[in-house]
């Protein structure tokens, strides 16, 4: 099974590989572009965990993404977890496997993701090239919380409290361009 | 140890009378330019960009006798507009087909006091000027304001040299990115704007209209019967008042806080299917937390991090009912 191969790359990636696993995985490695793409993503995630990706931000980053993944929303997650896709990964990391820092970093890209697509599930696989992921990192600074939808559903608060608290304040910035400013999701 | 005593003595005398008259000069500044917002007639073009996100917008101010009035204009993307007087905020979305018309108090809610806000703004963010730079061909003096701590953002403010109107404009996170950025590419003063430029270019004919009622319920300061347990330092209860919103068929009860630069709202209402958001969410630099208190939603709104409107609404309780 793939995911599982999917995890010694992660514990290779990690560090946390015996030295059996470590020669078989190898010659695994040797051409399996599949695996090879899988050992990328990982690196990647790791590197965006420890913080050692560049900072360039390139504009039309955002619409890449969201059209590679539309194209192709291969799900990262192993397919047995599907039942539970969100418990799975930490009910493994509690058992000891050594997934660890990787699946972590899938947890942020899930709801990182939330700005392109909404609710659908981390559609973490075959991205374009590595350097897209340096994007995605960047891109949202505030983590946890995914952007405001375009859906309306949210503004008339928004009015609200503009016209309120305008009245108690310094006017910082233009208030309004938020709501006459459209998402990323169309 | 003891020899750095005179040294420590005699910096902190040099350097506190030079910070505190840094802060008043900045706090000048900061009036000035609060002014420019709401006396100025303009017409201007700005980009206005937030994760990556970039777009132009138009933007249209006047005030004259009869009041301020605003327009603001989408240049990129689906077109919107939002139009301001002095008692409608009316948005009109011709991508949803949608308008949405917001009533406001006539008249403001608490008396409005800029060289008071200003003393507060100070006691929450360190103040200070930054160099010289040109926006839109204009000569712009830049003021940087850093939070004291994390519950708030720190701003870049560029303010044109001539009068004071804010031509650029960073808000910046904790981890000291932006988190949305506005800046003018081009912008034209008026002594006075021709009328034809504040009226709407879309109709809004065969869009789905929601409004506000007329009855604007009571927008005097009101007390409710929950209570914040955790407000973050500095944020001081600015306005209240229970009115109909365009959003259901309840009354909304909403309070504003405030450290005179950042704000946020807290909204209490009867749930209702419309509306089913909960959790957080964010769009440029505003954040939104939402969550059930008994039967009653609870929405956080303002400029300021996602932990700040989630603290905030975490912590929101009933006295009376014994529960938090």
């Amino acid at each position: 099974m793939g995911n599982n191969r999917e995890e010694t790359i992660s514990a290779l990636v990690d560090g946390e590989i015996t030295e059996s696993e470590l020669d078989s995985i190898i010659l695994q490695l040797e051409g399996d572009d599949e695996l090879q793409g899988a050992w990328d993503r990982y690196n990647l995630i790791s590197d965006a965990l420890h913080n050692n990706l560049t900072r360039e931000i390139e504009p039309a980053f955002h619409k890449r993404i969201s059209a590679a993944l539309e194209n192709e929303p291969t799900i990262l997650a192993p397919r047995k977890s599907r039942k539970n896709p969100i418990s799975i990964p930490w009910v493994k990391q509690a058992a000891g496997l050594s997934v660890a820092a990787s699946v972590t970093a899938i947890a942020i890209f899930s709801i990182q993701n939330m700005d392109q697509d909404s609710g659908q599930h981390p559609a973490v696989a075959a991205a374009p090239s590595p350097q897209e992921y340096v994007r995605i990192a960047k891109q949202n600074p505030d983590r946890k919380a995914a952007p405001v939808k375009d859906g309306e559903q949210l503004d008339p608060y928004l009015v609200n409290h503009n016209e309120l608290s305008s009245r108690s304040k310094l006017g910082g910035a233009i208030p309004y361009a938020r709501i006459v400013s459209h998402g990323a999701a169309r | 140890m003891k020899r750095f005593f005179p040294l420590l003595a005699v910096v902190t005398l040099l350097v506190n009378p030079l910070v505190a008259a840094a802060d008043a000069e900045v706090g000048k500044w900061l009036e000035r330019m609060n002014q420019a917002l709401h006396s100025l007639n303009y017409d201007g073009v700005f980009i206005y960009s937030h994760h990556g996100n970039m777009q132009s917008m138009r933007i249209i101010h006047s005030a004259d006798d009869k009041g301020e009035r605003e327009r603001l204009i989408s240049l990129s993307g689906p077109s919107r507009e939002v139009i301001r007087d002095n008692d409608t905020v009316t948005c009109i979305r011709s991508d949803d087909r949608s308008v949405m018309v917001e009533k406001m108090a006539t008249e403001p809610l608490m008396p409005f006091s800029v060289p008071e806000i200003t003393q507060q703004i100070k006691a929450h963010y360190q103040l200070a000027f930054a160099g010289e730079d040109r926006i839109a061909g204009y000569k712009a003096r830049k003021i940087t304001i850093t939070p004291r701590d994390d519950f708030r953002y720190g701003h870049q403010l560029w303010l044109a040299e001539e009068n004071g109107l804010l031509l650029r404009a960073e808000v910046i996170n904790e981890e000291g990115d932006d988190v949305e950025q506005l800046m003018f590419t081009n912008i034209s003063f008026y002594d006075k704007l021709p009328e034809e430029l504040l009226k709407p270019e879309m109709e809004g004919e065969g869009f789905s209209w929601s409004q506000a009622s007329d009855d604007n319920g009571d927008e005097t300061a009101v007390a409710f019967d929950w209570l914040i347990a955790d407000m973050p330092g500095g944020f001081e209860l600015k306005a209240s008042r229970r009115h109909m919103m365009s959003t259901g068929h309840s009354m909304v009860e909403q309070q504003v806080f405030s450290d005179g630069l950042s704000s946020l709202s807290v909204f209490v209402e009867s749930q209702n299917e419309s509306n089913n958001f909960l959790g957080s969410s964010r769009k440029g630099a505003v954040s939104v937390y939402a969550r059930i208190v008994d039967t009653r939603r609870v929405t956080v709104v303002g400029e300021v991090p996602v932990v700040t409107v989630k603290r905030v609404a975490e912590s929101l309780y009933y006295p009376d009912n014994g529960n938090d």
